[in-house]
C-alpha cells in the first residue's frame, strides 16, 4: 500500500470499505450446456457492491433470500473472496481477522453441540494468540452472569437468545472493530429478539463497535441503524440514512418491501403486495434488475442498467437506482 | 439483566454427560440391546480369562473324555473326534474372534476414519485421490484377498514368531481383514465430514483462524464419534466372520483353535455325516450369536443417532 | 369457475356430527406428555379456542408455549408420548378428543393444515398437480379424470401459473410451494384451514402475496380459519380474534381490535411491544426480560409471574383465574378483577424501555 493511501485512510477514511466488490458462483454444466460446447453460466451473487461503514456506526443491509447480503457478508468476514473489486478494514485487506466478527443466523448451529461455552470462545483467543482471562470478560460483555457459571456448560443447556448471546461473546473475545450479524435475531422469539437488539445497541455505545446487520426485517433495519442499504439481486438499489430510506423510500423495491410489512399499529393499514412474482433465481433481467415485478416499469427501464443516484428531494446520503424516481406517486 | 437466575431457575444444570455414558444408557433402555450387550459381555470373560471358566484349554493330550461324546451333564457341549470338551474348545476360541474382530476393527477404524476426515474436510483434489483409492480396496474381495495373502505373509513372517503373545498367523489374518474393510468405513466417514463442514460451527472456526487439523480434531471427530463406534461394531462382526471362513477352510493357527478351526476340524472329522451335530453345533452357534449381536448393537447405535438427529431441533 | 372445486362439493358431515353445532370449539383441552425419565409435561393447559365459518382467528405465542402441541391435538398428530388429559375438541358437535374419535382420514377431509415447511411437506418425485388430484381422489373417491381437472381448477385458484401446473416440487419457488400446499390443503373442500407458521420462511413480499391468498380462500370458500403464529403482525393483519397462549395457557383473548388497541395481559403489552414498527415509526421497545420457562419446571401460581414486572406475592402462588368479561374478552391475571364485567381499564406494565436508534 502506497504512503498517501495510507495517510488517507487514517483519518477521515471509513472502518469498511467496500469497493466495486463483485461475486460469481459458478454454476453446474448442463449436459445441454455440454452438448452445445457452451461454458456454463455463472450465478452473479454480487455486482459491483460499494459500502462504507464507519467506526462506531450500524448499517443494515437489507434485501429478501437471494438478493445477495448473505454473500455480502461473507466477503466482507474473508469466508469467501471476491472475484473483483476491494476489501479493506482499516485500510487493510480483511486478514487482520481480530478486527472483524461474525455473528451467524442460527445460534443452533454456530455453537458445537459436543463443546463448552468456554471452549467456543477460548477456541478463538487460541487460534489469535490472545489470553485465556479474555473468556470471562467476553461472557460478561455478553451479559452471560456470572461468567464461571457459563464457561462449563453444553449449548443443549440454553435457550435460543442465550445462545445467541454466547455467539456474540467469541466474536467480542477477539476485540473486533467491526462485527457482521447475518440475521442474528431472526430464528429468535419475541421477547428474546428485543433483548439481543438491546445488546448490539449497548455494545456500540460502550465499546464502540460497528456493526452490519443484514436482515430481510425493515422494521430491525429502521430501529436497530444508522444507514440502510437495501440490495436486490446482488445490486444496490437504495441507500440513505434509516429515516430516508424507510420514511421516503425513493425505490418501488423499498416501497414493496415496506408495503409488505405486516404491523400491529390498530392505525396502520393492511399489508399490500405492491410487487408481482418473487425474486428470479436464472438470469438477472437486462437494464433494471426489478423491472419484471415492478408495477412502474417503462420500455427505458430495460435499456441500461440505472445508477446510483442522489434520489429526488433527499439528502445527498440518499441515493436511488431508478430511472423513475422522481415520477413516482407519493405513498399512502 | 436477570439471565443468570431465570437460567437456574429454568435449566437444570446437569454435569456434562461424557457420549459412551450416554449412548450406554440409551442402549440399556431397549431390550434387544440389553441382551446383545450381555452376550458381548460374556464373551469378552470368555476371551480375557477363559481359563476361570472352563480351566486350561484341552490339547489332543491333555483330553481325557471318550471322541464324539453328544452334550451330557459333564460334557455340556459335547467332545470333539479327540475327546476334547467342546465347551473347553468354545470358550477358548472366544478369545482369537475377540482378538481379530477388536484388532481388524481398531485399524478399519484409524485408516477408514482418518482417510475419510481428511477427505471429506479437505475435498477437491485430496478427496478425489483418496476417494479413487478407497474404491480400489472397495472393489477387492476381502475374503478372496485373504485367501491369497494370508499364506504369503506367513511364509514371510513365518508362523512361529509371537507379537504380544499372538501368534503371526493370526496378525496376518488381522492385517488382511484391517486393509481390505477400512473403504467403507471411509466413505461414511467422508460424508459425515462432508455435511459438517458445512455447518456453521465449523465455518466459525476456520473463520477465527484455527487450522484444518485442529478443527478435525476439536470439531469433526467429536461429532463422529458414534457414528464410528457403530461403524467398528459392525466391522468387528464382520471381522469374526471372515476369521471363522480363513480357518475353516484350514488358513488358522491350529494351535490357537478359534470358532472357525472348530468348524474345520468337525468338517474333516465328518461330523456331519456322523451324526454329531453338536460338533457343529457349538462353534457355528457361538459365531451366529456374536455375530447377531454385534449387529444388533450396532443398528441400535445407528437408529439412536438417527433420534438424535430428529430431536435436535 | 374458480371456487368450484371447494363450493359445489355438498358438505357431507361425518357421522355425529351435525350442522346446527358451533364449527370447531375447544373446552377446557389439556395435553401432556411423558418425558423419557419418567415425569410428565403439560404442554397445553386448559384451553377454550371456537371458530366459525369464515372467521379468521389467530393463536399467537412464543416457542414452548403449547400453540403447535393444541394443533397436534386437533389434528390426531401428537407424538406417541403425547396424550389429551381433559377437556373436548368439538367439529360441529362430534368430539375428536373422545376415544373413538373419527379416523384421522376424516378428520383430515373437514379439517386442513398447512405447515411452515412445505418442501417436506410435498412429495419431491410426484408432480404437484398429481399430488392435489391424488388427494381428491383418495379423500373424496372422485374418478381420476374428475380429479385432475378439479386439481388444475384449484391450482389456478391458487395462483400457480399455467404451465408450472405439471412441474415438481423442487421446479417450484418458495412462495409457489407454498401456494401448492394451500392447494392440497383445500383440496378436499374442508370447512377448517389451520395455518400453523404458514409464512415464517417466506420473504416479506411473497409473505404478503400468500396472506392475500389466505385471506381471499377464507372469504370464497367461507372457511374457518386458525392461524398460528409467534408474528402479531400478521395476525392483526389477517384475523378478526386472536388468543394469546404462554406456557400453555391462553393468557388473553378477544377481537383482534380490543387487545392490539388496548392490551391488559403484562406478556401481551410486552409482545405487542418487543419489536419495532417501521410502518408505525416506533423504535422504542419493551425489553422482556429472562427466557420462556421450561415446561417441565413451571414455577407455581402465575406462569409469567417471573418475568412480570406487576407480579406480586399472590401471582407466585396462586394460578390466576381466567376472567370473562364483555365483547368475549377473557384475560388470566390477578391484576385485574371482575368488578361490573365491563372491560377492566388497562394496566401499564412498567417495562424497561429501550430506545433503539438514538445516538
Amino acid at each position: 500500500m502506497s504512503e498517501q493511501l495510507r495517510a488517507n485512510t487514517s483519518a477521515s477514511a471509513p472502518l469498511l470499505r467496500v469497493r466495486g466488490v463483485s461475486v460469481t458462483y459458478a454454476a453446474q454444466r448442463s449436459i445441454a450446456d455440454l452438448l452445445a460446447r457452451r461454458s456454463a453460466s455463472g450465478i452473479v451473487a454480487l455486482d459491483s457492491v460499494d459500502l462504507d461503514v464507519n467506526a462506531g456506526e450500524i448499517v443494515a443491509v437489507v434485501g429478501e433470500s437471494g438478493s445477495g447480503k448473505t454473500t455480502l457478508a461473507r466477503v466482507i468476514a474473508g469466508l469467501i473472496a471476491a472475484d473483483e473489486g476491494v476489501v479493506e478494514v482499516e485500510g487493510e485487506g480483511p486478514n487482520d481477522w481480530r478486527s472483524v466478527g461474525m455473528v451467524f443466523q442460527d445460534p443452533y448451529e454456530t455453537l458445537d453441540p459436543k463443546r463448552t461455552l468456554g471452549e467456543f470462545i477460548a477456541e478463538g483467543l487460541e487460534a489469535q494468540g490472545l489470553p485465556m482471562d479474555r473468556v470471562d470478560t467476553a461472557l460478561e460483555a455478553a451479559e452471560l452472569l456470572p461468567a464461571a457459571a457459563f464457561r462449563d456448560r453444553v449449548p443443549e443447556e440454553l435457550s435460543g437468545g442465550q445462545r445467541q448471546r454466547v455467539v456474540i461473546a467469541g466474536a467480542l473475545a477477539l476485540n473486533p472493530k467491526l462485527v457482521i450479524a447475518d440475521e442474528p435475531v431472526s430464528m429468535l422469539d419475541v421477547s428474546m429478539r428485543a433483548q439481543i437488539l438491546a445488546l448490539i445497541e449497548q455494545l456500540r455505545r460502550d465499546q464502540g463497535i460497528a456493526w452490519i446487520f443484514i436482515t430481510h426485517d425493515l422494521s430491525l433495519a429502521w430501529a436497530i441503524s444508522d444507514r440502510v442499504v437495501v440490495l436486490y439481486l446482488g445490486a444496490v438499489v437504495e441507500e440513505g440514512t434509516a429515516e430516508q430510506v424507510l420514511r421516503n423510500p425513493a425505490h418501488p423495491y423499498t416501497r414493496a418491501l415496506l408495503a409488505a410489512l405486516p404491523s400491529t399499529d390498530p392505525g396502520a393499514a393492511g399489508t399490500h403486495s405492491l410487487a408481482a412474482g418473487e425474486i428470479p433465481q436464472g438470469d438477472t433481467p437486462s437494464g433494471c434488475r426489478f423491472r419484471n415485478r415492478c408495477a412502474h416499469a417503462i420500455e427505458a427501464c430495460a435499456l441500461t442498467r440505472p445508477p446510483l443516484e442522489v434520489a429526488p428531494g433527499g439528502g445527498a446520503e440518499h441515493r436511488v437506482a431508478c430511472i423513475r424516481a422522481a415520477e413516482l406517486p407519493p405513498l399512502s | 439483566m436477570s439471565g443468570s437466575t431465570t437460567v437456574t431457575l429454568s435449566t437444570r444444570i446437569r454435569k456434562r454427560v461424557s457420549g459412551g455414558n450416554r449412548i450406554m444408557r440409551m442402549l440399556l433402555h431397549r431390550w434387544d440391546a440389553r441382551v446383545a450387550i450381555i452376550i458381548l459381555s460374556l464373551l469378552t470373560l470368555s476371551g480375557v480369562a477363559p481359563e476361570a471358566l472352563v480351566g486350561p484349554l484341552q490339547t489332543a493330550t491333555t483330553a481325557t473324555a471318550d471322541a464324539l461324546l453328544p452334550p451330557s451333564g459333564t460334557h455340556l457341549f459335547g467332545t470333539d473326534d479327540l475327546g476334547r470338551d467342546l465347551l473347553n474348545l468354545t470358550v477358548h476360541g472366544a478369545r482369537i474372534s475377540l482378538v481379530v474382530g477388536a484388532l481388524s476393527a481398531a485399524i478399519t477404524l484409524v485408516i477408514g476414519g482418518g482417510i475419510g476426515m481428511i477427505a471429506g474436510y479437505r475435498g477437491g483434489r485430496v478427496d478425489a485421490l483418496l476417494m479413487r483409492v478407497a474404491d480400489t480396496f472397495l472393489i477387492l474381495p476381502t475374503f478372496v484377498l485373504a485367501l491369497i495373502l494370508a499364506p504369503i505373509l506367513r511364509e514371510l513372517i513365518g508362523d512361529q514368531t509371537e507379537i504380544f503373545g499372538i501368534r503371526t498367523t493370526l496378525l496376518t489374518i488381522v492385517a488382511v481383514i484391517g486393509f481390505t474393510s477400512w473403504s467403507s468405513t471411509a466413505r461414511i466417514v467422508r460424508s459425515q465430514t462432508l455435511s459438517l463442514r458445512e455447518r456453521t460451527f465449523v465455518e466459525r472456526a476456520r473463520l477465527v483462524g484455527l487450522s484444518p487439523m485442529r478443527i478435525i480434531a476439536r470439531h469433526i471427530f467429536p461429532n463422529i464419534r458414534t457414528v464410528l463406534l457403530a461403524n467398528g461394531i459392525v466391522v468387528i462382526a464382520g471381522s469374526i466372520l471372515t476369521e471363522s471362513t480363513l480357518s475353516f477352510i484350514g488358513l488358522g493357527d491350529p494351535f490357537q483353535p478359534s470358532w472357525g478351526t472348530i468348524l474345520g476340524n468337525a468338517q474333516s472329522a465328518a461330523a456331519p455325516s456322523l451324526g454329531a451335530w453338536w460338533f457343529i453345533a457349538a462353534p457355528g452357534c457361538a459365531i451366529l450369536i456374536t455375530v447377531v449381536a454385534c449387529t444388533v448393537i450396532g443398528n441400535a447405535i445407528d437408529e439412536l443417532l438417527d433420534r438424535d438427529v430428529r430431536v435436535r431441533r | 369457475m374458480s371456487a368450484a372445486a371447494g363450493a359445489d362439493h355438498a358438505r357431507q358431515l361425518p357421522e355425529g356430527a351435525d350442522a346446527a353445532s358451533p364449527l370447531l370449539e375447544i373446552r377446557g383441552l389439556r395435553v401432556s406428555f411423558t418425558l423419557s425419565d419418567g415425569r410428565r409435561l403439560t404442554a397445553v393447559d386448559g384451553i377454550n379456542l371456537s371458530v366459525a365459518p369464515g372467521e379468521a382467528v389467530g393463536l399467537a405465542g412464543e416457542s414452548g408455549s403449547g400453540k403447535s402441541t393444541a394443533v397436534g391435538a386437533i389434528m390426531g398428530l401428537l407424538a406417541p408420548n403425547g396424550r389429551i388429559d381433559a377437556g373436548s375438541i368439538r367439529y360441529r358437535g362430534l368430539d375428536l378428543a373422545a376415544k373413538g374419535a373419527p379416523l384421522r382420514r376424516t378428520r383430515w377431509r373437514e379439517i386442513a393444515v398447512v405447515f411452515q415447511g412445505s418442501l417436506v411437506a410435498l412429495n419431491p418425485v410426484i408432480k404437484v398437480r398429481d399430488q392435489v388430484a391424488e388427494a381428491i381422489e383418495l379423500r373424496l373417491g372422485e374418478p381420476a379424470e374428475v380429479a385432475q381437472e378439479k386439481a388444475k381448477l384449484l391450482l389456478h385458484d391458487v395462483g400457480i401459473p399455467e404451465k408450472r401446473i405439471n412441474a415438481y416440487p423442487h421446479q417450484l419457488s418458495g412462495g409457489q410451494r407454498q401456494r401448492a400446499m394451500l392447494a392440497v390443503a383445500l383440496s378436499c373442500s374442508p370447512a377448517v384451514l389451520i395455518g400453523d407458521e404458514p409464512t415464517t420462511a417466506l420473504d416479506v413480499i411473497v409473505q404478503a402475496q400468500i396472506l392475500e391468498l389466505l385471506d381471499r380462500m377464507r372469504q370464497e370458500y367461507g372457511l374457518g380459519l386458525i392461524l398460528i403464529t409467534h408474528d402479531l403482525a400478521v395476525i392483526a393483519d389477517m384475523c378478526d380474534r386472536v388468543a394469546i397462549m404462554y406456557a400453555g395457557r391462553i393468557v388473553e383473548s378477544g377481537s383482534v381490535k380490543e387487545i392490539f388497541s388496548a392490551p391488559r395481559h403484562p406478556y401481551t403489552q410486552a409482545l405487542l411491544g418487543a419489536a419495532p414498527d417501521a410502518r408505525a415509526g416506533r423504535r422504542t421497545i419493551k425489553v422482556l426480560e429472562g427466557h420462556p420457562p421450561d415446561l417441565s419446571a413451571l414455577p407455581p401460581g402465575c406462569h409469567f409471574a417471573p418475568r412480570c414486572p406487576l407480579a406480586d406475592a399472590r401471582c407466585r402462588e396462586e394460578d390466576p383465574p381466567t376472567i370473562e368479561y364483555a365483547d368475549q374478552v377473557t384475560l388470566a391475571c390477578h391484576r385485574y378483577s371482575l368488578g361490573d364485567g365491563k372491560l377492566p381499564t388497562p394496566i401499564d406494565a412498567p417495562y424497561p424501555t429501550l430506545e433503539l436508534g438514538k445516538r
